[in-house]
C-alpha cells in the first residue's frame, strides 16, 4: 500500500498538471485573438467561423479553383498549393474535403497570384487569405492571393520579398479551413519560422472545430 | 376525351420547356443558388495577412509610406464601389471592392515617402455597411490620437490616395510599434539608414 501511495499521488499531480495546460494551443478563433480555443462561443469577439457540414455532420466537399497566374513568374506554385490541400484532407477530422475543379464558376475557392498587400490591408504580405462568411458564422466562400511581387522558393529563405511557398501554401490553407494564427509550434505560427508540416497543435485544432475521426 | 388528354399533354409539355428555358436563362441549374449561397444578404469578409515581422529594417526596405499623424476623426464606412453600393458576388471576385472608413489625419512628419504637412483624409480598411461588415487580423481600431501610420497606395483613390495599413500608437517619444517599443527619433534614424 505505501509503495502505491507515491505512484497514486505522482499520476493525480500529473493529471493536475495536464488539466492546468491548456490542451490546445492555437488560435481556431479568427483575428488575432487569443490563444484560447475553449472560449469559442458564436459570439464576438470569441466567434468561431467554420465550413459547414453535412446534416449527418460529416465533412462536406469545397472546390478549389487554381488560377494559371500560379503558374506564372519564377516558381509554378500549383504543386505546392495541391499538396497543402493533400495535408489537410489526410487530416484525422470531419474538416472540408478540398477536391481541385476546372470550373471558377463553380469554385468554393480560388486560389491566384495577385495583389496580396491591398486586399488584406498589410503592407508587407507575402499572402492573403479572404473569406465571405454569413450570419450563421459559416464560410460560403474564400480566396488566397499569393504576392505577385515575392520571389518564392523552396529553399526556407524568408524576407520581405522572398518566401517559401511549400510553408505559405500549407499556412494558407489553414485559414482557408478555419484556423487563425497561434503563437506556438504549428504550422498556423506566423513570420518566417520553418514549419511546413501540419503539427500536432495544428491537428487539435481542426479536431476541435470539425470533430475527429473516425 | 381525346382532345382533353392532348391539351393536357401540351399543358405539360409547355410547362417543361418554360422550366427549362428558365433554368438555362439563369446560368444553369447551380447559377443562381451558387450566388445566393457565395454571397449571402449579409457578409463577413475576413482577411489574413501573412508577411514577415514587421521591423524598422523591413519598413524601410518595403518602401511602405509611413509618416508621423494626428488621427482627428474616424468617418462611416462604405463600399469602394463606383456608385458605393453593395457589390454582386461576381463584383466583389473581379475587382474586390472594399469596406473603408475615411480616416482624418493631420500629418506631422514624413518618415518614407513625400507627404504634405497638415490635415488630409486617408482610408482606413475594414468596418460596418448595414449588415455587411469587413474584418482583419492585426487590424487597429483607432482612437483619436498620436501615431506613427504605415500605407500602401489606395486601389481606390476616391477614398484616399493611402490605405492604411499599420498603425502603432506614439506615447511621447515611444512608438509602441509591433516589433516592440522603439523611440520616435531611433525609428526615424533606422529608416533612414536603412533607406540610404
Amino acid at each position: 500500500m505505501r509503495r502505491r501511495t507515491p505512484s497514486a499521488v505522482i499520476a493525480a499531480l500529473l493529471l493536475l498538471a495536464m488539466s492546468a495546460t491548456p490542451m490546445l494551443a492555437w488560435t481556431q478563433l479568427r483575428n488575432n485573438y487569443p490563444d484560447n480555443p475553449q472560449s469559442c462561443n458564436g459570439q464576438p469577439p470569441n466567434f468561431c467561423y467554420r465550413w459547414p457540414k453535412t446534416a449527418n455532420n460529416l465533412s462536406t466537399t469545397q472546390y478549389v479553383y487554381l488560377d494559371d497566374s500560379l503558374a506564372n513568374a519564377n516558381l509554378n506554385l500549383k504543386p505546392d498549393v495541391r499538396n497543402a490541400m493533400d495535408k489537410w484532407n489526410d487530416l484525422p477530422a470531419r474538416n472540408p474535403f478540398m477536391i481541385e475543379t476546372s470550373s471558377e464558376g463553380s469554385a468554393d475557392v480560388i486560389v491566384d497570384r495577385g495583389s496580396a498587400s491591398a486586399l488584406c490591408g498589410n503592407a508587407f504580405a507575402w499572402a492573403c487569405t479572404g473569406h465571405v462568411a454569413n450570419g450563421n458564422l459559416m464560410y460560403t466562400f474564400a480566396e488566397v492571393h499569393f504576392s505577385s511581387s515575392v520571389d518564392w522558393n523552396h529553399t526556407l529563405f524568408y524576407d520581405t520579398d522572398e518566401a517559401d511557398s511549400r510553408k505559405v501554401a500549407t499556412h494558407e490553407f489553414g485559414h482557408v479551413e478555419a484556423l487563425g494564427h497561434t503563437g506556438m509550434t504549428a504550422v498556423m505560427k506566423q513570420g518566417d519560422v520553418q514549419f511546413h508540416i501540419i503539427k500536432a497543435n495544428d491537428i487539435d485544432g481542426i479536431q476541435a472545430i470539425y470533430g475527429a475521426y473516425p | 376525351m381525346r382532345f382533353r388528354n392532348v391539351a393536357v399533354i401540351a399543358a405539360a409539355v409547355a410547362l417543361t420547356l418554360v422550366v427549362t428555358f428558365q433554368v438555362f436563362a439563369s446560368g444553369g441549374p447551380k447559377g443562381d443558388a451558387n450566388e445566393t449561397e457565395r454571397w449571402p444578404a449579409c457578409v463577413t469578409i475576413m482577411l489574413d495577412g501573412d508577411g514577415p515581422e514587421v521591423t524598422s529594417e523591413v519598413l524601410a526596405e518595403s518602401g511602405a509610406a509611413t509618416a508621423v499623424v494626428t488621427v482627428s476623426e474616424v468617418g462611416a464606412a462604405t463600399w469602394t464601389t463606383p456608385d458605393g453600393k453593395r457589390p454582386t458576388f461576381d463584383e466583389y471576385r473581379t475587382s474586390h471592392p472594399q469596406i473603408v472608413r475615411p480616416i482624418s489625419v493631420d500629418v506631422e512628419d514624413a518618415l518614407v515617402g513625400n507627404f504634405e504637412r497638415g490635415r488630409t483624409t486617408w482610408a482606413l480598411l475594414g468596418g460596418d455597411v448595414g449588415c455587411d461588415s469587413m474584418v482583419g487580423s492585426s487590424w487597429l481600431e483607432p482612437k483619436a490620437g498620436r501615431y506613427v501610420v504605415v500605407g500602401v497606395p489606395s486601389l481606390d483613390k476616391a477614398h484616399g490616395e493611402l490605405l492604411l495599413t499599420n498603425m502603432w500608437p506614439v506615447s511621447g517619444d515611444t512608438v509602441q510599434a509591433e516589433f516592440g517599443d522603439i523611440s520616435l527619433n531611433q525609428l526615424r534614424a533606422d529608416l533612414e539608414t536603412a533607406n540610404r
